[in-house]
């Protein structure tokens, strides 16, 4: 398994955006780093058969799968519930090319995060969920070169 | 000799006495006339002596502990205080104040801690690092219970939340703290100003009356460690606010993972 190298995610978020009838309470000016992902990779794990795309955030944490259907399964942190990652099942083939993933790669995936925003009951959870869907979709060029490469 | 050396001894030194302490224990259980000849006035030596031999590999092994703990890790402490300059900088550049105006501290939750207040294991959030080399004997904790709404200080309600706050907050129209330090400013009765402090920075009035602090503005990080809260960041100033609180979040993301890697280090 070749693991790419990570991708820096530089998120301008406005949090009072994510929250702003300010329903969680006091939740600042900022968004808790802790909740913000930093780095994001795409690699194929060939041994599991499957594309992995995994989030990076200030602190490493131990993390749980749990399958969202059959085409994706998330990576959420042990302790705090963030999502560490996703698992894209390689027996329902991405239709990655060298350039991009393809339109409905990225609407499965964000179908998979949005399910686990609606699940989510905190607002920290929805906040961080929010925060990697943004991320994986920022550099979804990017991740789209990194998955074919190690494809 | 540098540090890296001395750990390596040390750590030589625990594992060659951990190997004695598993030898001792084979010693007093095996019988002398079960062994080979050649190794009898070996072990009947070992096992009349091991009285005393015993406890002093167990002292050693302690003390290399304690000295490997005392003065290799004392790196981790450095790195973490140089990270802790950086945020300083970045959030009061150019500034010509003492240093002890502006700091940075780290606090670690800590369930028990030995004090004289109630209760001891409510729960606390201890300061471990402190930015600067003034004000590093002041050691005032704040209180993390369990019931969070009880939770002292900006530290105290950064934890409890695990967002990061800045007070005042303008966003949210919030008053500049007033200053308690300047006995031209101050009134003749405190009580009033003492109070509007208090509200605003979640402490009792007794305890701004007591300490009476000179910090006018905070800004509070949580610090998660293999995603558990491990403790807060609390940048505090006597500017009547932190002007440059998104600089201080730009550069307390960019060296985040560092810093937490050092903290795994201090664990």
């Amino acid at each position: 398994m070749t693991k790419s190298s990570w991708i820096q995610i530089d998120l301008s978020v406005n949090p009072s955006g994510i929250d702003p009838e300010g329903k969680c309470g006091p939740v600042g000016l900022f968004i808790a780093p802790h909740q913000m992902p930093k780095a994001v990779r795409g690699f194929l794990d060939a041994g599991r058969g499957v594309y992995v795309i995994e989030l990076r955030y200030p602190d490493d944490e131990e993390f749980k799968r749990e399958r969202q259907d059959d085409f994706v399964c998330v990576r959420l942190g042990k302790h705090s519930r963030r999502l560490l990652g996703l698992e894209l099942s390689t027996s329902n083939p991405l239709s990655i090319n060298s350039v991009q993933l393809r339109t409905p790669d990225v609407e499965r995936i964000e179908e998979a995060v949005d399910l686990l925003i609606q699940q989510e009951s905190s607002c920290k959870g929805r906040e961080n969920y929010s925060l990697a869907k943004k991320a994986i979709e920022s550099k979804r060029t990017l991740l789209a070169t990194e998955l074919f490469a190690t494809a | 000799m540098n540090r890296r050396f001395l750990h390596n001894v040390f750590n030589v030194v625990v594992g060659v006495g951990a190997l004695f302490n598993v030898l001792f224990a084979i010693c007093l259980k095996t019988e002398v006339d079960s062994v080979w000849p050649v190794i009898r006035p070996l072990l009947t030596s070992i096992q009349q002596r091991i009285w005393w031999l015993w406890p002093i590999v167990t002292l050693v092994m302690f003390s290399a502990r304690m000295a490997d703990k005392r003065f290799c890790d004392k790196w981790g402490f450095e790195a973490v205080k140089e990270m802790l300059e950086i945020l300083r900088e970045k959030a009061f550049p150019e500034n010509s104040d003492p240093q002890h105006h502006h700091r940075v501290t780290l606090f670690r939750y800590r369930k028990w801690r030995i004090c004289l207040r109630k209760w001891p294991w409510s729960g606390w959030l201890v300061p471990v690092v402190r930015s600067g080399h003034t004000t590093q004997h002041r050691k005032t904790c704040f209180l993390a219970p369990d019931d969070a709404d009880k939770a002292e200080g900006i530290v105290g309600r950064t934890w409890s939340t695990c967002g990061v706050i800045v007070v005042p907050d303008f966003a949210k129209n919030q008053a500049v703290l007033p200053n308690l330090l300047f006995e031209e400013e101050r009134p003749h009765d405190i009580h009033p100003i003492a109070d509007v402090y208090s509200k605003a920075t979640y402490v009792s009035i007794d305890w701004v009356l007591k300490n009476l602090p000179g910090a006018r503005s905070f800004m509070g990080i949580p610090v998660t460690v293999k995603g558990v809260p491990w403790g807060v960041i609390v940048v505090d100033s006597r500017n009547p606010h932190i002007e440059n609180s998104s600089r201080v979040y730009e550069a307390y993301n960019l060296i985040s993972r560092p810093l937490i890697k050092c903290i795994e280090r201090l664990q």
